[in-house]
């Protein structure tokens, strides 16, 4: 199935749930208002827009030519390397708000510059000594930003 | 010099914003005279936001809001060997905008004050429904797939507590979400956190190589006389597109540049250039969001009421140091008010030179490997993003972001569209709906009051030329595949 016939019925369906489930119970407005004041307003009116504009983008798949939708196809791939990229990342978080900044972060970049191709241990060590303690410095030392201390500490 | 250089550090770190910087700033102006300490203050916030396009030019990273824009032709000219010369037009513009609203400021100050008084809700809501129209102008090969952007964006600016009734919205009883989703995590998710994944995905042996080209061509590394005759009219134009709306109290440097980015793109010879390039488009968004420097001063001195968060901290400072700002200050406090403005001016000039000088230095950074370069920018933005407001919430949603960012660009949505409703939507709903309140719910409040109809009928003529212009397009796409 094309890409853009797949994002569109994604972005539909996603939308058509968003406006009948999530809006009712998410955004609560008041009663005997013009529909303009009420705080469910721009949010239905941009879910409606994206509806319809997503039913546009499947009609417009559905009939284009093949040659038209093999433009940049290399590209358009989700490659399992970046997700696999933005595991490392999301993970990260909760790494710090366990361990606290300094191992959370030390972690992560290693993690991050073994994954990038870094794998001479030594450069890596000085990365992440080098790095994290000057992040440190200049936020929790220099502007007097809290970091986290992680839940273990 | 000491303030400009600082503004451009702090400015060039992604998470680290002008307005922290002042802030971390301000205990030290206690040991300083009233002009050293506000001259001080104001080359932070000048040398700053030139700094933010820095890394939207090396690293697709904006240091601050007021870089949003410069990234879409910026980091693709850096990849073209041409990261030099956007580097020097960037600092070229910022200087020409900046000192432009400076003069604004220094010679017609309470005239502006006033003028910027009359923009009631009305015409700021129409005025931002204009700026909404270039989601059509920027949404690339698909208007559709603008236009979805730009409602994404529209509706992930309304998480939060609703501005007029006050009730939460799509907070899903997390608390934190009560104060939204600031703009600083989803600029730098979609757009630094998304670059990574992207780059994360390339082979071993290419993650070798630095992130950009550089060319030996010295032309590809200065901004030439040609390169200035073809910006020069895009620059005076951002300028007072920026110079307006820093005026404005409450829209900022980020809505300044996409504006500014918008025009220009539309009067642009070479609008195809726009995303891909265009120095036009970095001269744009540079002039106007350093053009709201000065600006944004004028409603603090002459009334007394900061319009954006650095004049907030510049309040600070100038009570700090005993003048108080308001209708009186240029009888009063002349002698105190006069020499600041001397020094904005000069502190240009040193923006300028330090711009120049660190243009060469900065280069250096974008010759280390992707390998080496992307983990440290990750652990950057984590840490500068968790500083905003202390909230490892902020970091999840630059990391959501991030993801969005990087689905949509494989999925050929403009991520522009989507900043653009991001950035716009507070501002348009809330003049929309005091608009409304105002008048009773009568629509014609719009059409009843001048400046808000003049704007009005340029919006509907511009959008009458927008859609000729698509038309256009999809004949010529027709008679292609026909042929």
């Amino acid at each position: 199935m094309k890409q853009d016939v797949k994002s569109a019925l994604v972005l539909l369906v996603g939308s058509i749930l968003f406006y009948f489930y999530v809006i009712p119970v998410q955004v609560k407005g008041y009663e005997g208002q013009g529909i303009a004041l009420l705080p469910s307003f721009i949010p239905g009116v941009a879910v409606i827009s994206i509806i319809a504009l997503s039913i546009f983008i499947l009609l417009e798949s559905i009939f284009k030519r093949e040659g038209q939708a093999a433009e940049n196809k290399e590209t358009r791939i989700i490659r399992p390397r970046g997700i696999l990229a933005f595991a490392i990342i999301a993970g990260s978080v909760y790494l710090i708000d366990f361990f606290g900044y300094l191992i959370g972060t030390s972690i992560t970049l290693s993690l991050l510059l073994f994954y990038f191709g870094v794998r001479d241990w030594k450069t890596i060590l000085l990365m992440v000594i080098g790095v994290t303690s000057t992040l440190y410095f200049l936020f929790q030392r220099l502007a007097n930003v809290m970091l986290p201390p992680g839940r273990i500490f | 010099m000491a303030g400009v250089t600082f503004g451009i550090i702090v400015g060039a770190t992604p998470g680290l914003t002008t307005s922290i910087g002042m802030a971390i700033a301000l205990p030290l102006t206690f040991y300083m005279s009233p002009v050293a300490a506000i001259s001080f203050l104001i080359g932070i916030n000048k040398g700053g936001v030139y700094g933010g396009s820095v890394s939207a030019i090396l690293l697709r990273t904006p240091g601050t809001l007021a870089a949003v824009t410069t990234v879409f032709d910026g980091y693709p000219l850096a990849q073209k060997g041409k990261a030099g010369k956007a580097l020097k037009m960037a600092i070229d513009a910022s200087v020409i905008g900046d000192g432009f609203s400076d003069l604004v400021l220094i010679f017609s100050a309470p005239l502006f004050a006033s003028l910027a008084l009359k923009m009631g809700p009305p015409e700021i809501c129409v005025l931002m429904f204009f700026a909404l129209t270039f989601v059509a102008g920027l949404s690339g090969r698909s208007l559709y797939k603008g236009l979805i952007a730009a409602a994404l964006g529209f509706l992930f600016a309304t998480v939060g507590i609703d501005p007029i009734v006050g009730t939460p919205r799509f907070t899903f009883g997390i608390f934190e979400l009560r104060r939204g989703i600031s703009l600083l995590p989803a600029l730098i998710g979609l757009f630094a956190i998304s670059e990574i994944l992207i780059q994360g995905e390339r082979k071993l042996v290419d993650l070798g190589k630095s992130v950009l080209r550089f060319s030996r061509n010295p032309d590809d590394n200065r901004v030439t006389l040609e390169d200035m005759k073809t910006c020069g009219m895009t620059i005076l134009r951002s300028s007072i597109i920026g110079t307006f709306v820093g005026a404005l109290p409450g829209l900022g440097s980020s809505v300044a540049a996409a504006l500014s980015y918008g025009v220009a793109r539309k009067m642009s010879k070479r609008p195809e250039l726009f995303g891909k390039g265009s120095l036009e488009g970095v001269a744009a968004c540079e002039a106007g969001n350093n053009a709201t420097v000065g600006a944004t001063y004028i409603p603090l001195l002459t009334l007394g009421i900061p319009g954006s968060v650095p004049a907030a901290v510049l309040l600070g400072g100038l009570m700090i140091q005993g003048i108080t700002p308001g209708p009186l200050i240029f009888q009063k406090q002349a002698h105190l008010i006069y020499p600041i403005f001397g020094l904005m001016l000069v502190a240009n000039l040193i923006n300028l030179f330090l711009g120049n000088i660190g243009a060469r230095f900065f280069l250096h950074i974008a010759k280390i490997p992707r390998r080496i370069i992307f983990p440290i920018l990750t652990l950057v933005c984590i840490t500068g993003v968790y500083t905003i407001n202390n909230s490892l919430l902020d970091v999840k949603l630059m990391i959501v972001f991030g993801l969005l960012g990087y689905l949509l660009r494989k999925l050929d949505f403009p991520l522009l569209a989507l900043l653009l409703g991001f950035i716009l939507e507070p501002h348009f709903e809330v003049s929309l709906r005091q608009s409304l309140l105002m008048s009773g719910g009568n629509p014609t409040i719009f059409l009843v009051r001048p400046v808000s109809l003049i704007l009005l009928i340029c919006t509907i003529l511009f959008v009458g030329l927008l859609g000729k212009s698509f038309g256009r397009k999809l004949g010529a796409a027709k008679g292609i595949k026909g042929s």
